[in-house]
């Protein structure tokens, strides 16, 4: 178990430092890295046109002569000690600034996490056991909508309904719970969908398997299976499921987060991307990969904590 | 085990529940006299050196040497005057009962520090400026000299960047820690996630303490969360709402909207050292088929105006007596024809030795208006047998793209007082030595400029701005489009509200105040 | 109950499954054959030009000669929905047909010869997959600067790794299989191994996955659109369009309401079609998601 444990780790660490190359590789490559635009986006304005004088300042401030491997080989040493650098735009170390807006991606990203297995588990269950009913058909209809459903056309039908129409709750922002509601549902919807469908599906393989048919033919009752002898099983392949959402629920974050204005990771990225703020989209890129990376880490573990076969099986 | 799964998802739902309780809602001072405004930036830099247009003009906590009245003439603000020693030496006097918000008195060490701070976090500072050194030669005092004679000197110390705050500003390592300036307003608290700054009202002013005991701003950079907070009473004022919903929101009761314009020209530039751009006949049937009027109307919701010469009216310098290329598409059509451009096939597009007349015309999103006004210039070039092909890209990459030669034209939205000086837009945009992407070449027009930079006396360099505006009016280099507007809603109680053209966006005053 | 009572439930539940397999597939199929008909024929059902601006009609509601209602530039929302139809689909076709070939042709090769190849692809991917895809996108994008070129080449780039992950296992597998012990017996070359007797055998999962890819492709492409990294005005796309009717969201929803039905019943025909396919190539397979 802790070489498994072990094992894992190493190969999640040896994900993040190839990723922060690629990422580094990828951003410092660009043409957002030029002296002209760092000039223009933080210092000057659009429209402005550069000095000479100004070009070589900017260049030498932010070492953009020196070869990559050097600039790369300068920011991960700082990086290690936790210093990701300095953002253009903010003039802050980014690392401040992610810390100042983590906790309300993490408390948006986590609600909806809570609020869609709370819809999506038992619906899941509940269409399973009564299956090819009335209820079953409408809730896999619901949930494939649900998932087809593009993230930010349902924020702006909801947007329209419920803050426009009914007045219900605030159209953006983040003033108060009541500012939570329309992000969250927004983003639980599709989640939710997927996982529901996942649960209901594994339910009803595990439901088919010999041993439940067994209980059945003793004479067992219906939720006494399924409490005792299904759920148990069912539940290993969602588990998988939540952890790969997590990650879509990062990049949907972004979307949201634009729409509603909620002040997290997403929108940071999103405005840096466009004040062209590199060291600053490179955090947070780093910081979605790592989160990313760690929690399909912990879905591993989950998983082979769950599942004893797994503990001294084979690793994929 | 499935005991276990449920209580850890009860106690992260717990947990995250406390946690949304702890960051819930925040009281708003709700004293008669506070005013919460609407900005229209994300706020995510709050040093005077860098984002001094809000600390200045919108925040009021910091101020700079140099004020401007509403028609950009320079005027004293913290200094009480300046004169020029040598072509290259200055000495500003300072005013003898500014205090800074922590108490210390505004004196020329002070000023010096402040502006030595700014050129080094701010190199655009330094390219303005010009400035070589700052001496305090006494308490009032303030010798600057700078590395080229610069007559817009004291007109660059307007540039809020340069504003004024004192050396407690910042810790042991330089960081800044708040603004301490010497404006109407202290900053009390700034919180960095959502960009909300607190002040409080400065009793020991300068000038005229303000009635509001407390102003807060708000960054709320989406128009509609501006519109509809304005609406629903969470803020008193704001700027630029979606311009389609100003005639909606103006008939809501308590409520009003002005609209105004500052010093910002949509323009469109045109490579000059290629044909059809070199044919001023050409540059004149474009200027006189685009229709401002329905730009304006349309595609900024009268929110502007209709462009004439390079400097809107009402500017100190600004030559009124442009006629400028009121829409004209017979004229057009009959210039375009004199220049040996006809419809010789047919196809609707106008060609000349077999050459149709096919442009492309790169603008940037950044500015909203520009992307639906290159759509509107299209659709009214159509009209005249010019094919228009529209390219939306990123402003450095229009640049770049220009820079080497190989483009048609491009629009943007230039600032034409970043410093209020008659020859500062003029020397950028036409100068032949400093904008060679254009080829605009006029010995004449470089000339006027020099002259106009180096003159001393006020009145002669606007004489020599508005010469050069009529230069330019004839030779129709660039054609100016419209003036940029700005839509100010605010609640029917905000009291004594002047726009003032100078600002950035919007300008707040120590005069604002709410009605009793 | 009985055993052979349960078989023969078990049996009836098989016949009633592969009807409604067979329904859904031809429904899933007509649904998407229109939405392709709609993006091949755009330029001749378009009833007026999705391009040209015309102030007179700007922001009117839906009416017998504009049934979409007009944007805020008085184009027609029906031909930009429609054009937005053939943008989205050229743009998807093109990102599925080259990430997915190339994904094939790596996990091939990186399932068949294994070893080090293999292990060094599959880091690679490893690296790939570490970010979410939309922000591996978002990074690809910054560097060429916004545009459709841009998420076209950045969503290739992203998407190959799934393909290839999915032909390697299925090479993995095959590779032990008795036909192709068979035929290496018989001395044919890799090459032929690869292409003759694994090739066709690794086909219809992929056509599955490219048909669940195209849902999400199109949705990706539409996100990035929408926050301005994608198509660009006047370019008539689904994202960009809801995007531009943003400030109109009270004055004239339907700007943004067509274009996010267009996209959404297209997003479901797509990934219904994806789930029959599956289900008609192998029932055994569970219920699919898409991602």
């Amino acid at each position: 178990m802790w070489k498994f444990i072990l094992k894992r780790l190493a190969a999640t660490i040896l994900v993040v430092v190839a990723a922060s190359i690629l990422t580094f590789g990828i951003l410092h490559l660009t043409p957002g890295s030029t002296p002209v635009t760092i000039l223009k986006y933080a210092f000057i304005g659009l429209e402005e046109i550069p000095t000479e004088a100004e070009i070589t300042e900017i260049t030498e401030r932010y070492m953009l002569n020196e070869p990559l491997y050097k600039q790369y080989y300068c920011w991960l040493k700082q990086a290690v000690q936790g210093d990701l650098g300095d953002s253009c735009v903010y003039k802050l170390p980014v690392a401040e600034l992610i810390g100042l807006r983590f906790p309300a991606t993490v408390l948006l990203a986590g609600l909806s996490v809570a609020l869609s297995l709370l819809m999506a588990i038992p619906l899941g269950i509940l269409c399973a056991v009564k299956r090819n009913t009335f209820f079953d058909h409408l809730g896999r209809i619901s949930a494939l909508f649900a998932v087809a459903m593009p993230s930010f056309w349902l924020a702006y039908l909801l947007i329209i309904i419920f803050s426009l129409g009914f007045d219900f709750f605030p159209v953006a922002g983040f003033r108060g719970i009541s500012s939570l509601v329309l992000p969250c549902v927004t983003l639980a919807a599709g989640m939710g969908a997927v996982t529901m469908r996942m649960m209901r599906s594994s339910m009803l393989e595990v439901m088919s398997q010999d041993y439940i048919l067994t209980a059945r033919a003793k004479g067992l009752y219906e939720t006494g299976i399924i409490s005792r002898h299904a759920l148990k099983n069912a539940f290993l392949p969602v588990v998988t499921v939540v952890g790969l959402q997590f990650g879509h629920m990062l990049g949907g974050s972004v979307i949201v987060e634009t729409v509603f204005a909620w002040p997290g990771i997403g929108k940071l990225l999103i405005d840096s991307i466009f004040a062209k703020d590199i060291p600053m989209v490179q955090g947070c890129v780093l910081l979605m990969a790592t989160t990313y990376a760690l929690v399909n880490l912990l879905v591993d573990l989950s998983y082979a904590l769950m599942d004893p076969r797994i503990r001294y099986g084979r690793e994929s | 085990m499935r005991r276990s799964l449920s209580m850890v998802l009860s106690i992260l739902l717990v947990s995250l529940m406390l946690s949304t309780v702890g960051c819930g809602v925040k009281a708003v001072s709700s004293g008669n006299q506070s005013l919460v405004v609407g900005e229209i930036w994300k706020i995510n830099n709050i040093d005077p050196a860098m984002n001094g247009t809000l600390t200045m003009e919108k925040a009021l906590i910091t101020e700079s040497l140099v004020g401007t009245k509403p028609n950009f003439e320079l005027e004293p603000c913290l200094a009480a005057e300046w004169k020029r020693i040598d072509s290259n030496t200055w000495q500003f006097t300072l005013r003898e009962d500014v205090m800074f918000h922590d108490g210390t008195p505004l004196n020329a060490e002070a000023v010096k520090w402040s502006l030595m701070r700014a050129i080094a976090i701010n190199p655009q500072i330094q390219s303005f400026t010009k400035i070589s050194t700052v001496e305090a030669e006494n308490e009032r005092t303030v010798v600057i000299r700078t590395t080229n004679p610069n007559s817009d000197l004291p007109a660059s110390l307007h540039y809020s960047n340069t504003s004024i705050i004192a050396k407690s500003s910042v810790d042991k390592d330089g960081k800044l820690i708040k603004p301490i300036g010497t404006g109407a307003f202290k900053l009390e608290q700034f919180d960095l996630s959502t960009g909300d700054m607190k002040m409080t009202r400065n009793t020991d002013y300068w000038g005229t303490v303000s009635k509001l005991e407390s102003l807060e701003i708000r960054a709320l950079p989406d128009p509609n969360t501006r519109a509809l907070a304005l609406e629903k009473g969470e803020i008193d004022f704001t700027c630029d709402p979606p311009y389609n919903e100003l005639e909606r929101l103006e008939k809501v009761e308590g409520l009003k909207v002005e609209l105004n314009k500052t010093a910002r020209t949509y323009i469109i530039e045109m490579n000059l050292n290629e044909a059809p751009f070199n044919d001023l006949r050409v540059r004149k049937a474009m200027s006189y088929a685009i229709d401002r009027e329905s730009i304006v109307k349309n595609v900024l919701f009268g929110c502007g105006a209709p462009a004439i010469g390079p400097y809107m009216p009402g500017m100190a310098w600004t030559n009124e007596n442009l006629k400028g290329y009121p829409y004209n598409p017979e004229k057009a059509k009959q210039l375009l024809t004199e220049a040996g451009w006809s419809d010789s096939d047919g196809d609707g597009i106008v060609d000349q030795n077999g050459q149709a007349m096919k442009i492309t015309l790169m603008t940037y999103p950044q500015r909203p208006g520009l992307p639906p006004m290159a759509e509107a210039v299209q659709a009214q070039f159509k009209n005249l047998g010019i094919e228009l092909k529209t390219e939306i890209m990123d402003s450095t990459a229009m640049s770049e793209i220009a820079s080497k030669g190989k483009w048609d034209m491009k629009m943007s939205a230039f600032a034409t007082a970043m410093i209020p000086s008659p020859s500062y837009h003029l020397n950028t945009l036409y100068y032949s030595k400093n904008n060679k992407v254009i080829g605009y070449h006029n010995s004449e027009v470089d000339r006027l400029i020099d002259e106009c930079m180096v003159a001393d006396d006020q009145q002669e360099k606007y004489d020599l701005s508005k010469q050069v505006q009529q230069i330019l009016e004839d030779e129709e280099p660039v054609i100016p489009i419209a003036y940029y507007g700005v839509a100010v809603a605010m609640k029917s109680k905000v009291n004594n509200f002047v726009f003032n053209p100078t600002a950035h966006d919007y300008m707040l005053t120590n005069e604002v105040n709410i009605k009793e | 109950m009985d055993a052979a009572l349960v078989a023969n439930k078990r049996n009836k539940e098989v016949v009633v499954r592969s009807v409604k397999r067979d329904k859904l597939l031809g429904f899933s199929s007509a649904v998407v054959l229109i939405i392709v008909l709609v993006g091949v024929l755009a330029p001749l059902i378009m009833p007026h030009d999705p391009i040209s601006v015309s102030f007179a009609d700007k922001v009117k509601p839906p009416s017998f000669q504009y049934p979409f209602g007009t944007d805020p530039l008085g184009r027609c929302v029906l031909s930009r929905v429609i054009q937005g139809t053939r943008t989205s689909l050229v743009a998807a076709a093109v990102i599925v047909s080259i990430s997915g070939v190339g994904g094939v042709l790596v996990g091939l090769i990186s399932g068949y010869k294994g070893g080090k190849a293999d292990s060094l692809i599959m880091r690679s991917v490893d690296v790939m997959l570490a970010f979410p895809s939309i922000i591996l996108a978002m990074a690809l994008i910054v560097s060429m600067g916004p545009g459709l070129g841009s998420v076209i080449v950045a969503l290739t780039l992203v998407h190959w790794t799934g393909y290839a992950r999915l032909v390697r296992a299925e090479v993995l597998t095959l590779k032990e299989s008795e036909f192709v012990e068979a035929a290496r017996a018989m001395g044919n070359s890799s090459s032929r191994i690869i292409f003759k007797y694994i090739l066709p055998n690794v086909i219809a999962p992929v056509m599955v996955m490219a048909s669940l890819d195209i849902a999400h492709i199109v949705l990706s492409m539409a996100s990035l659109s929408f926050l301005g990294l994608g198509a660009q005005p006047p370019e008539a796309e689904w994202g960009a369009m809801i995007n531009q009717g943003r400030e109109f969201i009270r004055t004239a929803p339907h700007v943004t309401l067509f274009p996010g039905l267009a996209l959404m019943v297209t997003i479901l025909a797509f990934s219904l079609l994806g789930d029959s396919l599956r289900d008609y190539f192998d029932p055994r397979l569970r219920e699919g998601y898409i991602e």
